[in-house]
């Protein structure tokens, strides 16, 4: 190729390469703003309130350590009821790996589970 | 050229944006039904059997004796007086009303009942089933070994051989119980009956005259109640139930040698468990597979029911009761209040002081239809009655207009633990328990329920459905 023929692809080049650029800047701000945005804006409540309800099934397993002088047919059942409570825990994260992986940051998770937990107060 | 490559940018930023609105692909929550199958799986849970409706000669023998005023002394009340089809098998009544009562249902009123029933009468769904180890609310028919048919009731060594299950045990109680059935020496029936069973004498309540304590003569009392039934003595054969009453006993019983109450008891329990067993019922269905038979609003419930709400560590198994005793802090009826004679439950049959002011857990399939509410009627609502569990504690330091305290220091302390933890639990969450309590009710209609009444009754007797 001689310095002829890139002269005359240069424009054609120079298209190719802006349009590269642009299409780099747009997965940027896509990856790094608008995803975490949306995925945040479909998940934000929805987490909060799993962390509520996981915290609170993981407040519960202590009445099984103090058992409530409960009969062991009653105690069998109260670890089901608690195994089944706890599925918002495994919810909790399941809905914090989607977070994750849509880019939010960790920090973002944490301001949601402190929210949350003022409100209740 | 570049018109070209505005266009691939555009679909390119296209495609980023679509993607951006869904930025999880296919990862999702776990679904309600996803939870659904996790319960069922923990819990085991499975459809409850359905039992086929099948009208046997037992059946018709059983049919005619819960309906017939006949077995009561004053032969104005029979076993559907207090378990009526239109009240779920219930009465409608906070406290029901036996003999010296008027009227059906919830309209029934006290007009010359010595003393008040002192319980809600309880439903009869699915007595039959495996589950069931006690009767009544402070369980006093007890199942001691369901291989050799053993129990243990209030008549310890004197009830009747031959009792083919716990209902046949339970259903001899009611005969014997003046306030229930049997009525009071001195006793006369109505003199607005047919001629035939106008200004009769009560002979079974004559039989405990002397002592005042009817099941000290329980068998004196069984006996009476055949020989009005069947005739067996002379005085009566003419009577013109009893041919009906014998024709039906020896299609039941073709291999009898003689009548017993027990033959009664068992024909009473087979029609009991032949018609008030629960068909299908919308859970059940979910459980069978039809993921469509609840709404989202139930399922939901049951997640509550099972998971955060607790309901299942009493309310468990297929009939949704675990047949224990518990107290939930429930108040007494005013008359027990004012005169501070406490119900104290399960105490009076066992004696042990950790079983004071507890009631057996009542089952819970068809519930929606048995209002009102715990062992003494006391909360109308099924909504209130789930939310008593939210705050089994809003009653301690009341007051009752009487002055005395809604439920005294021993009943406050009795309050089962579990519940005194507190369950979070908001009005809208009880609201999906009830949609999911509804699902446990009978899916068939009114008219299906009603095919276990019978047009007329041997003794010619009126009777209340």
């Amino acid at each position: 190729m001689t310095w002829n023929n890139i002269m005359i692809h240069l424009p054609k080049l120079n298209t190719i390469l802006l349009g590269a650029i642009l299409f780099l800047l747009a997965t940027q701000f896509y990856l790094v703003y608008a995803k975490p945005f949306f995925a945040l804006k479909k998940y934000a409540e929805i987490y909060g309130s799993l962390h509520l309800d996981c915290e609170s099934a993981l407040d519960h397993e202590n009445l099984l350590v103090s058992e409530l002088g409960l009969s062991t047919s009653s105690l069998e059942q109260l670890r089901k009821s608690l195994a089944i409570e706890k599925l918002s825990c495994d919810e909790r994260s399941l809905v914090r790996n989607i977070l994750l992986s849509a880019g939010v940051e960790e920090h973002q998770l944490n301001v949601i589970k402190i929210d949350q937990e003022l409100n209740i107060l | 050229m570049l018109n070209f490559s505005s266009k691939h940018l555009s679909i390119g930023l296209y495609i980023l944006i679509a993607s951006t609105l869904s930025p999880t692909g296919s990862a999702q929550p776990i679904s309600i039904d996803g939870k659904l199958n996790k319960i069922v799986q923990v819990f085991g849970l499975k459809p409850i059997d359905s039992k086929e409706f099948f009208i046997s000669d037992k059946y018709l023998l059983g049919q005619a004796l819960f309906y017939d005023p006949l077995l009561s002394g004053n032969r104005d009340v029979s076993c559907s007086t207090c378990h009526l089809v239109d009240y779920g098998t219930s009465d409608g009544l906070d406290l029901s009303i036996g003999v010296g009562g008027q009227g059906k249902g919830a309209l029934r009123v006290s007009i010359s009942a010595k003393e008040l029933h002192p319980r809600n009468s309880m439903d009869l769904w699915n007595r039959d089933h495996n589950n069931v180890s006690s009767m009544f609310w402070d369980g006093r028919i007890e199942v001691t070994s369901s291989v050799t048919n053993k129990f243990k009731t209030p008549l310890g060594q004197g009830l009747p051989a031959g009792l083919d299950n716990l209902m046949a045990a339970q259903s001899l109680f009611p005969l014997i119980t003046p306030n229930e059935m049997l009525g009071y020496p001195g006793n006369v029936s109505s003199i607005f009956n047919a001629p035939e069973h106008t200004s009769r004498t009560n002979e079974y309540a004559e039989e405990y005259a002397d002592t005042g304590v009817a099941i000290l003569h329980a068998d004196e009392i069984f006996k009476s109640i055949l020989a009005r039934i069947f005739g067996a003595d002379t005085l009566q054969d003419e009577e013109s139930w009893h041919a009906t009453y014998l024709a039906l006993f020896q299609k039941a019983y073709p291999e009898a040698e003689e009548i017993s109450i027990s033959h009664i008891a068992n024909a009473l329990a087979h029609f009991i468990e032949v018609a008030f067993a629960t068909r299908g019922s919308k859970w059940d269905e979910y459980l069978a597979g039809k993921t469509t038979a609840l709404t989202p609003i139930s399922k939901q419930g049951a997640i509550l029911f099972y998971g955060k709400g607790r309901c299942a560590v009493c309310h468990s198994g297929e009939t949704f009761s675990d047949y224990n005793f518990h107290s939930i802090g429930v108040i007494d009826s005013d008359w027990r209040i004012m005169s501070s004679e406490r119900d104290v439950g399960r105490y009076a049959v066992t004696g042990n002081d950790k079983d004071k002011y507890t009631f057996r857990t009542p089952p819970l399939r068809n519930a929606a239809n048995t209002a009102p509410y715990f062992h003494n009627g006391t909360v109308d609502s099924l909504f209130e009655a789930v939310k008593h569990h939210v705050q089994p504690l809003r009653n301690v330091n009341r007051y009752h207009e009487s002055g005395r305290f809604l439920l005294n220091r021993e009943q406050a302390d009795s309050i089962s633990p579990l519940l005194v933890q507190g369950l979070e639990l908001n009005d809208m969450e009880i609201v999906s328990i009830l949609e999911f309590l509804n699902s446990l009710s009978f899916a068939h209609s009114d008219e299906e329920l009603r095919k276990v009444i019978p047009d007329k009754v041997p003794s010619g007797l009126g009777f209340l459905y």
